[in-house]
């Protein structure tokens, strides 16, 4: 009785964490200029917000500013304007030293074209991470990391130097990599771009698992429709403006 | 819920087209449900149940295609009887034409069918132009066939955007200037996006139809 | 490891072929500064060896007619005042013949304290048979005149001279007892020099208290300020007033002074370039580095590296560069250097393979590298993870 009194009330405290922090990205008015000769305005009024565990895509044509918004909220670059909150912390007045931690902990990155570090092995790639936070590798460390290799079905690649790693099993040690320090967020851009049709099944189920097993929030940049259509939300961005904000 | 859903949903579930076939003719026949009825409360249900509910989606889209396809059966079987529905309850054409389809992609057109027997069964000429239907196609057939009303059926949420491209398309090419009705379940969790994609009015069930009859 | 540190050594690893010519052209370089260096040097030394090295290097003299110096003792211990010296010893030299067979072989004996005159002569080691002398009336005598006189230790010779008395000159001889022999690798001092104790010299000529001269050696590294060392001691000691004259070995080898300086200024001028053009190298090579691997250094910012720690990155290829590249020169420099000496027939330049110039030259070449690495660090820190990425 006592018990589930005593669990009731953990939910309840769990549900206003939650709750507080129910946004794990919020994006203010983002504007966005590049300046190359001439101010070019990329993004316009950027107003979003992510779920703390949601599975959200980001589609648009070429151009349309999608890959310099998951740079923003990827801490890669900075809003001309606007504000960005990562986890409840604002972003866009870090130093580089903060943005550089606030990266290795709370984000993981999987780009299109794979960037394993081809110097090392599969195994040594997902460690990365964790040795750029400056904590020892242990015993634990490496099974995590095996752990992970094993989620993503490539273990039998683990001493693989990159080059001898098909694409698919590339990507795959780029998402293990991204997911060794345990992100709240997951930032992918065009991940399945260079994948055949199997390995774009492949990676997509992965990330699917991802998000339901380690409740990372997930934002996928994608043209394959195969992808958006099993995402959570499809943002579509022309224009550097929002167009469409759809929920599955 | 109506008495008779229940029963269908435990033969739809056996995937036994014949039974479910009989069973709903035998119903009809017997004045036990119509059409409208039908398609409402047992069909789109049925439908929706199914597609919403999986808790493994690849092992839903085969059983929710063997599903579809027994609904797609009943829903041509069902024709005759809506023409006679139509005769008895003494409903004369209103000279109306409404393009029914789905945008490019959307391969869930069971909805559709089942709106465009709505719009026959209250009066309109309704046209139901398919499946899967690139934008230009709709332009063309809008052209062609001048209806005053269009709509389009929407299940699967990324078509929303190819929905609003048709739609923008159908407003910039075409001399339309009728109401763009949207519908399906894309819709159900964007309840207000249908303005944004350039729709007129969302129906969510065959009664808002019956509704728009006095608007149109 | 540290992070930076084993990346550094990662992407070495991967362009190994790349990796190694780089590091043997850095060796080519420094063997080249090496070899230049340490052969300059001990050409250098040889030749101030054979000059000044076991010389006097200051000299005090009579400046009259008169070639006794009184009172030297007095001197001695004025000039015991000056640090720089790090030898002074009184010399009583006469003018001596001696007789061999029919043959009279003119002599100069050479009277010293030998306790003084070992810190300038080095005498002690170059006695290869036999003993200093140091009773009366005992002598030794260079490789080359006893090749004549084929004379063994505690032979005797008569040695003669000649004593101003008066307005007359008077012949005098003594018998010395030869207790040793001398090699100064020199045929004109092994030749003429006889070495005795300062007091047979002057109880032969009868010089009372004299002596003919004061020598003097400096230290090592005042070795090239001897002439204002020598014009300090004039000053204080007032040597004129005492009819004496003090001189130098600068001022008496001018020319070979203005040869040694020029060369070693020469020899300083090709390391100088030798070392900069290695610099530049590295600097360049590294440079290129920076661009072939920015996708990686884009995704490891992208995973939260510093910039500080991608900078890193390069500081160390610069120092490991340094590092094998100061190895490996230093080995070939000295195996050209081996190499030479066994080709040259010469045995005039002693390679010394100075400790101190190898081990400078190694940490101002690996302090090079790392310098070297300087702007390609900067540019690493610099390099924007977006642009990369983006770039596919």
């Amino acid at each position: 009785m006592v018990e589930s009194q005593i669990k009731k009330l953990d939910t309840q405290e769990d549900f206003v964490k939650t709750e507080k922090k129910a946004f794990v990205i919020e994006l203010k008015n983002i504007d966005k200029f590049y300046y190359t000769g001439v101010a070019t305005q990329v993004l316009f009024d950027i107003n979003l917000q992510f779920r703390q565990g949601s599975f959200n895509s980001i589609v648009g044509p070429s151009g349309s500013g999608k890959s310099t918004l998951m740079n923003l909220i990827g801490t890669l670059d900075k809003p001309t304007k606007g504000e960005i909150y990562i986890d409840g912390k604002r972003t866009d007045k870090m130093t580089k030293k903060e943005l550089a931690e606030l990266r290795n902990k709370a984000i993981g990155f999987v780009f299109q074209f794979h960037y394993l570090l081809p110097e090392y092995t599969a195994l040594e790639n997902v460690l990365l991470p964790h040795r750029i936070s400056k904590e020892k590798i242990t015993k634990e460390t490496k099974t995590r990391a095996l752990d992970l290799l094993t989620f993503m079905g490539i273990e039998d690649v683990k001493n693989n130097l990159a080059n001898n790693m098909s694409g698919g099993q590339q990507q795959r040690t780029a998402i293990a990599r991204a997911l060794m320090n345990n992100p709240k967020i997951l930032l992918a851009d065009e991940p399945t771009g260079n994948l055949d049709t199997d390995s774009t099944d492949r990676v997509y189920d992965l990330l699917r698992d991802i998000n339901e097993d380690f409740k990372t929030t997930i934002i996928v940049i994608t043209h394959e429709r195969r992808i958006a259509e099993k995402t959570d939300r499809i943002i579509e961005i022309r224009d550097g403006r929002i167009h469409l904000d759809l929920l599955k | 819920m109506h008495p008779l859903y229940e029963e269908f949903l435990k033969l739809l579930e056996n995937e036994d087209k014949e039974k479910c076939v009989e069973f709903i003719i035998l119903k009809l026949d017997n004045k036990e449900i119509n059409v409208p009825t039908l398609y409402s409360d047992i069909l789109e249900p049925s439908l929706n149940l199914f597609y919403c509910d999986a808790e493994d989606e690849k092992l839903c889209i085969w059983k929710e295609h063997i599903r579809t396809s027994i609904i797609g059966t009943i829903i041509e079987i069902c024709y005759p009887y809506l023409i006679k529905e139509k005769k008895e309850r003494g409903i004369k054409s209103n000279q109306i034409k409404v393009l029914v389809g789905c945008p490019a992609e959307e391969f869930h057109d069971v909805g559709a069918k089942m709106i465009a027997d709505f719009f026959t069964l209250y009066g309109f000429d309704a046209i139901y132009v398919g499946a899967n239907t690139p934008r230009t196609e709709i332009r063309d057939a809008i052209n062609t066939l001048k209806p005053k009303i269009i709509a389009l059926s929407v299940t699967n949420y990324f078509n929303l955007m190819e929905a609003e491209k048709a739609i923008s398309l159908i407003k910039e090419h075409t001399d339309f200037d009728g109401k763009i009705i949207v519908g399906g379940l894309a819709f159900m969790s964007n309840p207000e996006i249908y303005k944004k994609i350039g729709a007129d009015i969302f129906v969510e069930n065959y009664k808002d139809i019956q509704k728009l009859t006095g608007e149109v | 490891m540290n992070l930076p540190l084993s990346i550094a050594l990662r992407f070495f690893r991967r362009s190994k072929s790349q990796t190694i010519l780089i590091v043997i052209g850095i060796s080519i370089g420094i063997s080249v500064q090496i070899f230049v260096g340490l052969l300059l040097q001990s050409l250098q030394s040889s030749l101030l060896n054979n000059f000044v090295g076991n010389s006097s290097q200051i000299t005090i003299e009579s400046d009259t007619e008169n070639p006794y110096i009184e009172g030297y003792e007095g001197i001695i211990e004025d000039l015991e005042e000056f640090d720089e010296l790090t030898g002074i010893a009184a010399a009583a030299d006469r003018p001596a013949t001696i007789q061999d067979g029919l043959k009279t072989r003119n002599v100069l004996l050479r009277g010293f304290n030998i306790d003084d005159a070992d810190p300038i002569y080095n005498i002690a080691p170059r006695i290869y048979e036999g003993e200093e002398a140091s009773g009366d009336l005992e002598a030794i005598i260079g490789k080359e005149l006893n090749d004549e006189l084929d004379l063994d230790t505690d032979d005797t010779l008569t040695i003669f001279g000649i004593v101003k008395k008066g307005e007359d000159n008077m012949a005098v001889n003594r018998t010395f007892k030869i207790v040793g022999f001398f090699d100064f690798e020199s045929e004109g001092i092994n030749n003429q020099w006889i070495i005795t104790t300062i007091e047979s010299v002057q109880e032969m000529f009868n010089m009372n208290k004299t002596v003919t001269s004061i020598e003097m050696q400096v230290e090592e590294d005042l070795l090239y300020e001897a002439d204002e060392i020598a014009d300090d001691i004039d000053k204080e000691l007032d040597l004129e007033d005492d009819g004496l004259k003090i001189s130098n070995w600068i001022d008496e080898n001018q020319q070979l002074l203005n040869g040694l300086q020029s060369q070693g200024l020469s020899s300083l001028f090709i390391q100088a370039f030798v070392l900069i053009s290695v610099v530049i190298g590295i600097s360049s090579v590294l440079a290129i580095s920076v661009v072939q691997k920015q996708q990686q250094l884009g995704i490891l910012k992208a995973m939260g590296i510093t910039n500080r720690s991608a900078s890193l990155i390069f500081l160390f290829q610069g120092l490991i560069l340094g590092i094998f590249g100061a190895i490996g020169g230093i080995v070939l420099g000295i195996f050209f250097l081996w190499g030479f000496t066994q080709a040259s027939a010469s045995d005039f330049i002693v390679i010394q393979y100075n400790p101190i110039f190898i081990l400078a030259s190694a940490a101002i070449i690996i302090g090079s590298s790392v310098l070297a690495a300087v702007s390609p660090a900067i540019k690493s820190s610099k390099l924007n993870p977006i642009e990369v990425i983006r770039g596919g």
